[in-house]
């Protein structure tokens, strides 16, 4: 027999100093790629907020001193920012409302079929997310106007479902479609009628993905300028509109505050958003 | 020779040791000269993913050429060992050699194995020849090299036109052979596979194993394989490792696995066993088991166990005999009757309620029993049986 | 799947309030916009494609579309470069860091633009971190103009609209089968060549649909351009909304916007077709 298959291993073979440093080269370019594009992410938003505390006039960073005089500013001497993040509170939570309502039940229709009438709509709803918002709030405007609706609360609304409908479109369908259809025929099956059925079977399933869509769309809706500015006035001023006027007349330092506050909050709902309904759901 | 040998895997474009050493690769009609393949060391060998043990201190001697087959339920650690052997884990304890080196240190493309997997993992974006060619390129090997072997190697596995193809163009058992010839191409030392027919139809599996089996042995190739299919292991394996729970339960030939295996698992895990509990005594002849449910049996060896006391009696449905009057068989009603074609089984139902399953030859003539009919159960003469310690 | 409905109403009712929204709130008033950017002037008096040869045969437009186009490719092709480094770490990451990278990669997707924006002005600006930077480092003796350049605008661009960037990205990454670098690194690649020959061209799908997203999202960027371009930087966005609300010269306005809207849609278009072909080779 031959004894030589059996013999004991006479040493340990290492990898050869060419072979490591490959390896290593590769992920220290990877990792300092990574870290500049992480730091490239945050770094903005982190700039933003230790600017906000800012206790001089102009946006020198690092600040000089610091304080919170902007952001009592904001409370005491802004009627103007209060009034727009008023109408942006209104604006938005109207969009969303109607906007979940007609592509929640639209997403019903469409999420299980794979017929093309099904899919042409699905894309047509999908539209708005492609197509510059500019162009639909050129267009709406020029559309009232013609109408003889002129700009009004209403009309800003408007444009407002029409580009928060996709987000809205797009989770729900997505939950929808995760959900067993075996489970629904059986449920059938033991007698349930429609109504009841989806009262107690479907809307709870789809419920998370339908509120993180929403959810979605009233961030898009209350971030949004392109259609806002065309479609508001001097008396519907939303927040995002008026925070871009102050910025580009004046580099008014309030802004800085303003975005304090904004993005503080944007955490703290994506946080809640996501502990309630697990957000990360949206990787189209 | 150093301690510290500098194992890489790359030999020259020019001139290709490995195919050297293994006889010529294309027409390969020389059977019996199979050439020496590497040996494989397992010592000691666990890992840990967490808190879960997967490899459970695994020691083996896997011999140059052979192929050996690791065989478990799902599970049970052996694609783990297999990917700790290409080198793509690193194990907690322990340590893989191949060939005269221990490799622990070595990362997969410093190994010299090859792998298969399981969905062939080619890759898409590149043709038929591209893979095949992937690891000479990554190689560097000489340009006509490569166009030779590639040439040779699809030749190997009959897939000469399908060059400039696509892997989404090719059938399931097409893309195994580019996957093979892939992995084959840069003449590895140990050739890994993993799970390598589960994703072929019935016929084509038979043709497949046949198929890898001829080329292991013509080119030499020392082979592991991991299956859970108990047929396709006994069918292939110069010898097999079963394992369970992240350890070895035994490593033997099919037959030895077959016929005297070494623990209840094993009994149970390959082939049907009937298992009945009884108490052994020594007789002038060799061992008598007086069984629980009644009738006794007589054999001259007991194996692996072979003390006095309890013990749990294995015997293959084929080394039971259904007789009316023997004297000491074991009594049982029967309950079901499966005609085969050339063999009929039997299930039977003993007194304390255990079913026993009987095969008889059509063969050997003999009595067609019916249901509801009371007989006894015998051992044939030659039965080789194991008794385990219960 | 039978084609019986689930619920009290018909698949065709569920649908019927999106679509008539649509329909008369989206495709209308695009319908509008194109029918108005053939008029020939403000009054209804002729049709046309005068609008369209206004704005080609004069350099000046022709030079705002093109430098529009331009800016939003270079934000597009770093954005690509920065995103992938992002995606790759994400994918090399432990499911803790993971969830933390998604959560501050989707966060500014929720954050309104002028926020984002603003924080560049911090960046850049004659008092912002840039130039702090390089007058202590002593570099420079006098602050630089940063801010209201088009290098500006593309560096801006690229790091706001980065998360669009890198979703799909990831998504591609962590669709490719494991099996396949494992194979390649048995067979002897190592991990600069698997990257390149295997990791790369697989992911290529999620850089289109990436490239896609930060290109129309580049082109149509009004608040970036805006506040980050200043007036000396003019582009397509913001000469729409001057045509439109300041010279009120709807019509040309419309046709800015038809033209801006066919010019995302064509170079689209390209990148799906691009990525329709490569996707047939990574489906396999």
């Amino acid at each position: 027999m031959r004894s030589l298959e059996y013999a004991e291993p006479v040493g340990s073979a290492r990898e050869s100093v060419l072979s490591r440093l490959e390896r290593w080269s590769f992920f220290a370019v990877i990792g300092t790629a990574g870290s500049v594009a992480i730091l490239l992410l945050i770094a903005p938003t982190v700039i933003v907020i230790v600017t906000s505390f800012t206790d001089s006039y102009s946006l020198k960073f690092p600040p000089p001193t610091f304080g919170v005089r902007w952001y009592a500013a904001l409370w005491t001497d802004s009627p103007d920012l209060a009034r727009a993040a008023l109408t942006s509170l209104q604006v938005s939570i109207a969009a969303t409302a109607v906007s979940t309502v007609l592509a929640s039940v639209a997403a019903l229709a469409i999420a299980k079929r794979r017929s093309t009438w099904a899919r042409l709509l699905d894309s047509l709803f999908m539209s708005p997310m492609m197509l510059p918002p500019l162009a639909l709030g050129l267009a709406l405007l020029a559309y009232f106007n013609i109408l003889g609706a002129g700009v009004s609360m209403t009309t800003l609304i408007i444009g407002h479902v029409a580009i928060t409908t996709p987000y809205i479109l797009r989770t729900t369908v997505a939950s929808y479609s995760q959900l067993d259809p075996l489970m629904l025929e059986s449920a059938r099956s033991l007698g349930a009628r429609p109504w009841f059925m989806f009262r107690t079977v479907t809307l709870p399933l789809i419920a998370p993905g339908l509120a993180a869509g929403a959810f979605i769309a009233f961030m898009v809706s209350f971030d949004n300028v392109a259609v806002s500015l065309f479609l508001s006035d001097a008396r519907n001023e939303v927040l995002p509109v008026r925070l871009w006027t102050i910025i580009e007349s004046n580099l008014d330092v309030r802004a800085a505050a303003v975005s304090g506050v904004l993005i503080t909050t944007t955490i703290v709902l994506a946080i809640v958003m996501e502990r309630i309904v697990g957000l990360s759901r949206h990787i189209k | 020779m150093s301690g510290t040998a500098n194992v890489s895997i790359a030999p020259d474009q020019n001139v290709e040791p490995a195919r050297a050493q293994s006889g010529t690769r294309s027409v390969a009609t020389q059977p019996a000269a199979a050439p020496l393949g590497v040996a494989v060391g397992l010592r000691r060998v666990t890992h840990r993913f967490g808190e879960t043990i997967a490899v459970s201190d695994v020691s083996m001697d896997i011999r140059g050429s052979e192929l050996i087959v690791l065989l478990g339920p799902s599970g049970c650690g052996k694609t783990t060992l297999l990917r700790i052997i290409a080198g793509l884990i690193r194990q907690t304890e322990g340590h893989v050699s191949i060939g005269e080196s221990v490799v622990d240190d070595l990362p997969p493309y410093d190994r010299g194995a090859g792998i298969v997997f399981q969905n062939y993992a080619l890759f898409p974006h590149m043709t038929v020849w591209a893979n095949v060619a992937y690891g000479m390129r990554a190689r560097r090997f000489k340009a006509s090299v490569i166009e030779d072997t590639v040439a040779q190697m699809l030749d190997l596995v009959h897939m000469k036109e399908f060059g400039s193809r696509y892997p989404r163009e090719l059938s399931g058992g097409q893309q195994q052979r580019v996957a093979l010839a892939r992995t084959l191409a840069v003449s590895p030392r140990v050739l890994l596979l993993d799970e390598p027919f589960g994703a072929l139809d019935k016929n084509l599996r038979l043709d497949m194993q046949i198929e890898i089996k001829r080329l292991q042995r013509e080119l030499g190739i020392t082979t592991i394989m991991v299956t859970h299919d108990q047929e396709e292991a006994l069918g292939m394996a110069d010898r097999i490792a079963v394992m369970n729970g992240g350890r070895i339960e035994q490593v033997a030939t099919p037959e030895e696995i077959y016929d005297a295996p070494s623990g209840l698992f094993v009994a149970e895990f390959i082939g049907s066993a009937n298992f009945l509990d009884g108490t052994m005594k020594r007789t002038p002849e060799g061992f008598r088991i007086d069984l629980d449910v009644g009738g006794l049996v007589r054999v001259a060896r007991a194996h692996p166990h072979d003390r006095e006391g309890p013990v749990r009696l294995m015997t293959r449905p084929e080394q039971l005999r259904l007789g009316r009057d023997a004297q000491d068989g074991i009594p049982a009603k029967i309950v079901m009757v499966l005609p085969l074609g050339p063999s009929t089984i039997y299930e039977l139902s003993t007194a304390d309620g255990h079913t026993l399953k009987v095969m008889s030859n059509r063969a050997e003539g003999g009595h067609r029993f019916a249901i509801g009919e009371s007989v006894r159960v015998t051992l044939t003469p030659e039965a080789v049986v194991s008794v385990f310690a219960h | 799947m039978p084609a019986r409905s689930k619920h009290i109403f018909s698949d065709w009712q569920l649908v019927l309030p999106l679509t008539i929204f649509f329909a008369s709130f989206v495709f209308g008033p695009f319908a509008l916009l194109v029918v108005i950017s053939l008029l020939a002037d403000g009054s209804f008096s002729g049709m046309g494609a005068d609008q369209y040869i206004r704005f080609f045969s004069d350099a000046f437009n022709v030079t705002i579309a093109v430098q529009t186009l331009w800016i939003a490719l270079q934000a597009t092709a770093l954005a690509a470069i920065v995103g992938y480094s992002l995606a790759y770490i994400y994918t090399l990451s432990p499911p803790m860091i993971q969830r933390i990278l998604l959560f501050l990669i989707v966060l500014p997707l929720l954050t309104s633009a002028v926020v984002r924006t603003f924080a560049w002005i911090v960046i850049l600006g004659r008092e912002g971190i840039v130039n702090s930077v390089l007058l202590h480092l002593g570099l420079i003796e006098a602050p630089l103009r940063i801010l209201y350049t088009p290098a500006a605008i593309v560096l801006a661009l690229a790091q706001i609209e980065m998360p669009l960037m890198v979703l799909p990205i990831i998504t591609a990454l962590t669709n490719i089968d494991p099996h396949m670098r494992e194979a390649s690194e048995v067979l002897g690649a190592r991990k600069w060549r698997t990257f390149f020959m295997v990791t790369l061209p697989l992911s290529i799908p999620g850089v289109l649909a990436g490239c896609l997203l930060v290109f129309a999202a580049s082109a149509s960027a009004f608040v970036v351009h805006t506040l980050v371009g200043g007036g000396q930087n003019m582009l397509m966005p913001l000469y729409i909304y001057q045509q439109a609300i300041q010279m009120n010269n709807y019509p040309f306005a419309a046709a800015i916007a038809i033209i801006l809207l066919s010019s995302v849609l064509s170079v689209v278009m390209v990148i799906n077709f691009i990525g329709r072909r490569s996707r047939g080779f990574v489906h396999a």
